[in-house]
This record gives structure tokens, sequence and C-alpha cells, in this order.
């Protein structure tokens, strides 16, 4: 579905842009060190004009974009949010990213739009459910969409698939591809009792379009144990950075965002973040992959 | 049963974990609460941030405390609780009448319409340089209206001083961007006048007249206005 003209997304490390980095990426840029691509959330650009549009015509000028959105609200039993889906379409055919992503989730209830990605059901119902809008999504875009695994802090008494043969078949029903979060594996892991190796292990990698890596938070959780929290406000954690290497040493080159959205440092530090996610890239040979 | 599923986590989010059934999560009732709290945290915090940062020089006047005890009043009684992030601070200023000192609501209001400013389209500003050159009757049937970043403010206090101490008089202000950056002018009534009967394309001779009549400064002041970049000419087909 994939129009003829859509850039590809570089199998190597991108950055997250940040407002703050616009000018430090655009100097990177100038000094031949800048990263291969850019990842933004459409939702800061939804506005007609103004500076932000500004530096991301600069910075599209230079390395091709995914846009990784939080706002679609796949999973609402209402049904996608049809106004962020026309703002999303509209952004799309202004920039043609090489990439466009949401996450297995829901935001929008009658009366609420939460800021917050909630967590879904693994049922069957839910399935068909999800991949019906993810049809209508990627019908509406012309373009085949990458679905998000969630952080995960609740599970439903009422699931009767696993969360991989979940994503799975909704690939299989949609023809979408995924966006493996391995940090998010890492922090539902933590929070639901799980192997997180196995659970990584279990993933297609032929369905792994583009991966996540960050940092998360683990607190006291006032009952003597511990709690997971995805806040994207720390350096890739060790684990994270060995569960990346191990994914990518069976997939092969991958593209992958080091993803930092709460205390946002500057951005040679991020840089930085993504030049260990690219030697990560580099080192995994296709001999090793296909092995 | 995802419609159930979804009204049930919404009623627990918003009213508390004594709306949450029991048949809904599987696991430890700690656990499940301990779950719950990281995503009705993660609401919370989401909606009152937005509005800090939407609001900075309106949150300094009234305190941290005073702030956030009304951006979570907004969001539960003012309909905040269906609006994007972006959008959370719309009716903020109104809203705020009767609960907050007048320069509080100022404040709230210019901020908001600075957002506002800074994300508007884009367009070429009308500029004096332009002008200069063209003959006086094209001049004058020049075709101008209001430019898309514009925003016109009224204020029943000083609080524009916490923008600029030099705006510390007015009551009224342009917030304008011809270029990258939002900035601020003080308005006479006049200036006001003429930018709201530029909502569409007007004959330039019509605001200069109008400001000819009620400004200070004659129709002379159109070119403050120009020079502020609040203004657009309508531009060539092709």
């Amino acid at each position: 579905m994939s129009a003829s003209t859509t850039p590809r997304l570089p199998r190597r490390a991108g950055i997250g842009l940040k407002s703050q980095h616009y000018a430090a990426l655009l100097a990177a840029v100038e000094a031949g060190t800048a990263p291969a691509w850019a990842e933004i959330h459409p939702q800061n650009y939804f506005g007609p004009g103004g500076p932000p549009h500004r530096w991301l015509t600069a910075v599209a000028e230079h390395m091709p974009l995914s846009f990784h959105s939080v706002g679609l609200s796949l999973g609402s039993s209402g049904g996608v949010d049809r106004g962020e889906l026309n703002a999303l379409a509209a952004l799309c055919a202004r920039y043609v990213p090489a990439m466009v992503s949401d996450h297995l989730s829901w935001s929008n209830g009658p009366g609420d739009k939460f800021p917050d990605l909630l967590p879904m059901p693994y049922t069957s119902a839910a399935l068909a459910h999800f991949a019906g809008e993810v049809a209508r999504v990627q019908d509406r875009l012309g373009r085949t969409i990458l679905i998000e695994n969630p952080s995960r802090y609740l599970a439903f008494a009422a699931s009767n698939w696993c969360e991989v043969d979940f994503l799975h078949e909704l690939c299989r029903r949609t023809g979408c591809g995924l966006l493996l979060d391995i940090n998010n594996i890492l922090v539902s892991a933590h929070n639901l009792g799980r192997d997180p190796e196995a659970w990584l292990d279990a993933f297609d990698p032929r369905l792994v379009g583009e991966i996540h890596v960050a940092g998360h938070a683990v607190k006291p959780d006032g009952a003597g144990g511990t709690i997971a929290i995805d806040d994207h406000g720390s350096p890739v954690g060790t684990a994270c950075w060995t569960l990346l290497d191990r994914f990518l040493r069976r997939a092969g080159p991958t593209s992958v965002l080091v993803e930092w959205d709460s205390d946002v440092p500057d951005y040679a530090v991020l840089r930085a973040e993504t030049a260990r996610a690219d030697a990560l890239i580099a080192a995994c040979s296709p001999v090793t992959a296909d092995a | 049963m995802l419609e159930r599923d979804q009204a049930a986590i919404t009623a627990a989010i918003n009213g508390g974990p004594d709306h949450l059934p029991d048949w809904l999560f599987a696991g430890d009732p700690a656990q499940i609460l301990r779950g719950l709290r990281v995503h009705a945290n993660t609401i919370s915090h989401a909606r009152l941030v937005a509005l800090e940062e939407t609001f900075p020089l309106c949150r300094d006047l009234l305190g941290a405390e005073t702030f956030n005890r009304l951006s979570r009043h907004h969001v539960e009684t003012n309909g905040a609780r269906r609006r994007a992030l972006a959008d959370i601070g719309a009716g903020f200023a109104d809203w705020l009448r009767g609960k907050a000192p007048p320069p509080a609501q100022d404040l709230a209001r210019i901020e908001w319409a600075w957002l506002e400013c800074y994300h508007a389209a884009d367009a070429p500003a009308l500029t004096l340089a332009e002008l200069a050159g063209q003959s006086e009757a094209a001049l004058l049937s020049l075709p101008v209206r209001r430019h898309p970043a514009a925003r016109i403010v009224r204020l029943s206090s000083d609080a524009a001083a916490a923008l600029d101490p030099a705006l510390a008089a007015t009551r009224i202000v342009l917030l304008a961007r011809p270029d990258a950056e939002v900035r601020a002018h003080a308005l006479a009534p006049a200036d006001a006048a003429a930018l709201a009967l530029a909502d569409h394309f007007v004959p330039l001779r019509n605001l200069i007249a109008l400001l000819a009549e009620e400004h200070p400064g004659g129709g002379a002041a159109i070119a403050s206005l120009i020079a502020a970049g609040a203004l657009e000419m309508a531009q060539e087909e092709g």
C-alpha cells in the first residue's frame, strides 16, 4: 500500500526530535554527524503553521521521518479518533514520512480524551475490533502502519491470547507491521512477573519495522515490591541494550529509535545513545542474523 | 464487551478504585490498584503539566498551589477532559472569571492568544518596503486583511507588564508573528477597531480612513500596524 515515492526508514539508529534540539540537529547535519533519521509525535505538528513546521521542514530536507502517533486511540470501542486521523492524514500528505505508527491501546471514551495509552484485553472480539480500526487507518492513509506493543501494568481477566500472538494475528489480518518497543517488554515483564527474554524471543522479526529503546523508572510500590514505570526519562538501561543486541542478532539490521521524553538531556547525550544503538546494528551481520 | 471494559476503566480513573469491578483484571488486588494508580497518575500529571506549560505567567502570579487547584477544577468542570493536551487550555481564561484576580485572567488570556499566534497558519506579512514606490491610487486600493497569526487581547488590568514592562499601561495587546517570533505590541482602541475591520480583505484606504478619524496619531498609524506584521495583502493567483 505504500506509495512508491515514500522514502524508506534507514536500518540504522534514529533520534526522537525535540523542539529544544532543532538547532543542534541541523548543526549536526551541517557537520555530517547527524543520525540517519528522526521521529516525531505528529500531534505536536497538528497546528497549521508556525516555527514547529519551519523546523520540521528543514529537518525533513535532510533525513527521513517516522511519525509516531499517540492519539489515534485505535482500541477505543467507539473507533479511531476521526479528527486525529484526518489531521494525521494531512500531515502525512505534507511531509511523506517513511514510517507511521501508533499503539495497541485506547485513549478516548464518550466523555474523556485520556492523555495515556490504556490497555486492551487480548480477546478475539478485541482483536477483530482493533484489526478493523487498523484497516480503517491504513485505508485512509493509503499505506501500512506499525503497531507498538504497550507497557503494561494490568492484565485483563478475560484475555485468552498472549500479547505476541495477538499482535502477530493482527499483522496477518491487516498487513500492518510491528513497532517493537523493547523497553515496554521490560516494563511489562517486571510488572506482570514474566520472563522478558522469552517475551522478546516470541516476536517474529520479519514483522518488525522499527524498534524503540528507552529508560524506565523502578519505584517502590508501597507493598514491599517494586513497579516499573515507562517514563522515558533516563538513559537506556543495561537490560534494554542487552535485549536489543539479542533481537538484532536474530533479526539483522533494523531501524532503532532511542526515546527520551521527560527530563530531556542535551542533544549530545541523546546523540551518544543513538551512536550506541548504531554500533549494535552494525555489529549484527546478516550471517549472524540468519544463524 | 470492549465498551463495558472501557466504561469500567473510565469510571475507575475518574471516580477512584471503588468504581473498579472485581471481574475486570486478573491478579492480586493490591497489584491491580497499583497498576490503575499508574494510569490515573499519568493522566492527571499530563493534564496539569500541559496547563502549566500553557500558562506559565499565570501560574507564577497565582502560585503553584492555587494554580494547580484551579487547573484540577478546570479539568473536571470545564470540559477539558474531552480535549487533547494541545487544546486543554481552551476556555481557561474565561473560566477564571470570579475564581482568580483579574490580572491572572488577563495573563491567561494573553498566554492562550500567544499559543494561537505561535501555531497559526503562515503567511507573508505586508511590509512597508512593499508599499514603497506604489502610486497613491494603487496603495489606497490595496486589499489587505488581518494576518492569520495576529491576535488582539483586551485586558482589564496592567497584567501585560509581566510579558513586557514596556506594556504596563496598555489595555489592548497585539500579538503578531510576521516571521518566526511572536511579538507583543500595545494597541490603541482605534488600532483594534481597524484590525477588526480587516477580518476580511478590505482596501487599505478603509483602514486609513478609520484611523484618521479615531486614532490619536491619525491615518499614519497604519504604518505601525504594518510594521508590527499585523496585516497581509492578497496574494496573486498562480
